[in-house]
């Protein structure tokens, strides 16, 4: 993984003195509410309804066990025990004290992390695919790009006071498991017809209450112009993007209203400008970057273990979680294991202290020190040797991990919602528990297959509920709390917006409702349709005739 | 008003801006782009203001005729004037003075003088001291400085 050299740590400690002395100024009374505000944002940090958030950048998912093991002493000694990891591959830790928080960001920087721009009008952590370097469908590893995109955008002075947040996600395979269509920048690693590699571009793609599949702006840009043009794309909507209204200040609302013909002019003319300048990455600069993420010393011998085969046919626990929690890897005798932060009780994508000990030591012992955070908020240990799994399974059982449930319906992204969040309508973990409940029967979950079921707290989005298979919406009525299902909405490459259900439901109703959509998927599919492909081949009407009647 | 530049140094002067319908003084002074426009001809002023939702570069403005040329935050959150910094530094080739006015903060120092703003009217409530120690808040950057080409992305490739 990547390593910081000299000019890295510098500018991450230099850093952590800024806050430091912006925080003591804050309390001392010399730095307003209304300024101490974008400050703290600047670096993660945001008030919230019992107490102030810390969101922690983890660079496109990647993590060594010694960063993890960070976070665990941070969760233990900072927090309440435990950490919260995010659709943005980040973690949040949700019970900070404020004036504590200038040394939890030294205590990150000392293992080469930061909360630089993980909130605020700025550009924020670049996320990419929790496979990558070990997908076998990928073109080339992503990452390299994800930390040249991370540098480029750190600090940088032109952009740190945006019409509005600003994501950008990277995916180099044809199975997009990054998001990449719902992020304001998406870039998608490609190869033209010459053989020659660069980026098919996304522009103006988000979630929230105007969401937006993102139209291309580029079918082909070379490499060495990756950073020249997000300069580019980042001063037409530095300029243009719209300040008068903050739910008009994405540059997905500047692309719609200009047209996406104009706005990509707009981006050419001044990228013609900037192409071929001090920000051109030579071949050389790349394959440096490239360098840092080289394959791990992979056992050139290794193979499937018969002792593993043994303990599934012998074990159905183990056999279940082999088939549901663990994923193919390119490489012979490897598998990659996703560690479940979905079991049934708890917050999704929570995890103690203890079990992120856990999984550092497991990292440590059988994943060569890596691991990975994931879009859906688990874990994942890209590169366990197959005769490795039956101890892995066993760590992982021990510390309630091992929940055999990934890409079911009960692997539900959800947001923190009432329970922390000032701008919820509602309680999303709690109905997260009222729908484990219900599908509490793995047995079902897996007949079931493959359905994504996501959910938000309020119309913000960040639950990803626009693009749930099944999408789960909090509303507010009246001081009540009322859900908006939607149906077919996807975030892979084929993404596409769910289409309403209907009049929302009920909190008494919303497990069951989902029951009943359950039910005529199960009646309707035919072959091995996933629920989201009976819902394209069937439509809406059938949904609402059992919903509604 | 009280001016910090780039290099630290504090200047105290009197070099107001004028309302599009008041008389223009003898005396040093700025005056609003769109008085400009409109009397087109006039004796080119000492200052001139541009508001931050000016296209800088389709203005066709002697730019190379004005000491200074101000820029505006009306609030501190609204960044547009960065970008037009860096465009009249990097590619309409202003070398005058560079002033930025309105909601100028410590804390937006470092970005503004690295987009090629060499002067800032602090707002009142701020500390001189800290503002200067602010101008050099980092020590190091990635992305360059407006014409230093001095940013660690440039320097490790060179």
């Amino acid at each position: 993984m990547y390593q910081y050299d000299q000019y890295d740590q510098t500018i991450v400690d230099e850093r952590v003195a800024q806050f430091r002395d912006q925080t003591h100024r804050y309390l001392a009374g010399e730095l307003g509410e209304d300024e101490f505000r974008p400050l703290r944002l600047q670096n993660g940090l945001y008030v919230q309804r019992f107490a102030p958030m810390l969101r922690v950048a983890i660079p496109y998912g990647l993590l060594s066990s010694t960063q993890l093991r960070k976070l665990a002493h941070i969760a233990d000694t900072y927090d309440k025990g435990y950490g919260h990891f995010t659709t943005r591959q980040n973690i949040q830790y949700n019970w900070p004290k404020l004036e504590t928080v200038p040394d939890i960001l030294e205590e990150l920087a000392s293992v080469q992390m930061h909360a630089i721009q993980t909130s605020g009008n700025c550009i924020r952590n670049t996320t990419s695919d929790h496979l990558a370097g070990v997908a076998a469908d990928e073109l080339e590893d992503p990452r390299p790009y994800c930390e040249i995109i991370r540098q480029w955008s750190t600090l940088h002075p032109e952009f740190a006071f945006l019409p509005r947040k600003f994501k950008i996600a990277v995916s180099a395979a044809p199975q997009d498991r990054a998001a990449t269509r719902v992020h304001d920048i998406g870039l998608h690693l490609i190869e033209n017809a010459d053989g020659e590699r660069g980026f098919k571009v996304f522009v103006g793609g988000g979630l929230g209450r105007t969401p937006v599949i993102g139209p291309m702006i580029r079918e082909f840009l070379p490499k060495q112009h990756l950073l020249s043009y997000l300069d580019a794309i980042l001063r037409v909507y530095n300029q243009l993007g719209r300040r008068d209204n903050k739910y008009k200040a994405r540059i997905k609302i500047l692309v719609r209203e200009t047209g996406v013909e104009r706005f990509t002019e707009l981006v050419e003319a001044e990228w013609a400008h900037l192409k071929e300048g001090e920000l051109t990455l030579p071949d050389s600069e790349l394959r440096r970057f490239e360098a840092y993420f080289e394959p791990p010393a992979y056992d050139t011998n290794a193979s499937d273990s018969a002792d593993t085969e043994r303990r599934a046919a012998n074990d159905p626990k183990f056999a279940a979680w082999l088939t549901h929690n663990v994923a193919e890897h390119k490489v012979a005798g490897y598998r990659a294991v996703f560690v479940s932060l979905k079991a049934p009780g708890e917050a999704p994508g929570d995890a103690t202290g203890e079990q992120m000990r856990c999984v550092a030591d497991l990292a440590d012992a059988h994943s060569f020190g890596e691991l990975r955070v994931t879009h859906d908020q688990n874990l994942l240990l890209a590169d366990v040797p197959h005769a490795d799994l039956p101890a892995v399974f066993d760590a992982l059982a021990a510390q309630e991990l091992a929940t055999p449930n990934i890409g079911s319906i009960s692997d539900m992204i959800c947001c923190p919602g009432l329970d922390f969040c000032s701008l919820a309508n509602a309680g999303s973990i709690g109905v997260a528990n009222e729908l484990n409940a219900v599908f509490d029967d793995l047995d079902e979950q897996y007949d079931l297959g493959e359905l994504k079921l996501k959910m938000s707290g309020c119309m913000n989005g960040c639950g990803h509920h626009s693009v749930g298979h099944i999408g789960i919406l909090g509303v507010d009525k009246k001081g009540e709390e009322w859900y908006q299902l939607t149906l077919g909405g996807a975030s892979t490459q084929d993404a596409a917006l769910g289409d309403r259900l209907g009049a929302s439901v009920s909190r008494a109703d919303v497990a069951s409702t989902v029951r009943k959509l359950v039910d005529v998927y199960v009646r309707e599919r035919e072959g091995d349709e996933r629920f989201l492909d009976t819902y394209r081949r069937i439509g809406m009407q059938p949904f609402r005739d059992e919903v509604y009647t | 008003m009280t001016i910090l530049l780039a290099d630290g140094t504090v200047l105290e002067r009197d070099c107001p801006l004028i309302e599009d319908d008041a008389p223009q003084p003898d005396t040093a002074h700025a005056i609003t782009l769109a008085r400009y426009q409109a009397e087109a001809g006039g004796p080119t002023p000492h200052a001139l203001s541009v508001g931050n939702d000016a296209d800088v570069q389709t203005l066709e403005l002697p730019w190379a005729s004005f000491k200074e040329v101000w820029l505006e935050f009306p609030s501190f959150v609204e960044g547009q004037a960065y970008s037009q910094a860096r465009l009249l530094r990097t590619r309409l080739e202003y070398r005058g003075l560079l002033l930025a006015h309105g909601d100028v903060l410590l804390d937006q120092l470092f970005y503004m003088r690295r987009c090629g703003f060499d002067a800032f009217a602090l707002r009142d409530d701020q500390s001189v001291t800290a503002c200067r120690a602010a101008l050099k808040q980092f020590s190091d950057a990635y992305v360059s400085a407006a014409n230093q080409n001095d940013g660690i992305l440039a320097r490790r490739i060179a």
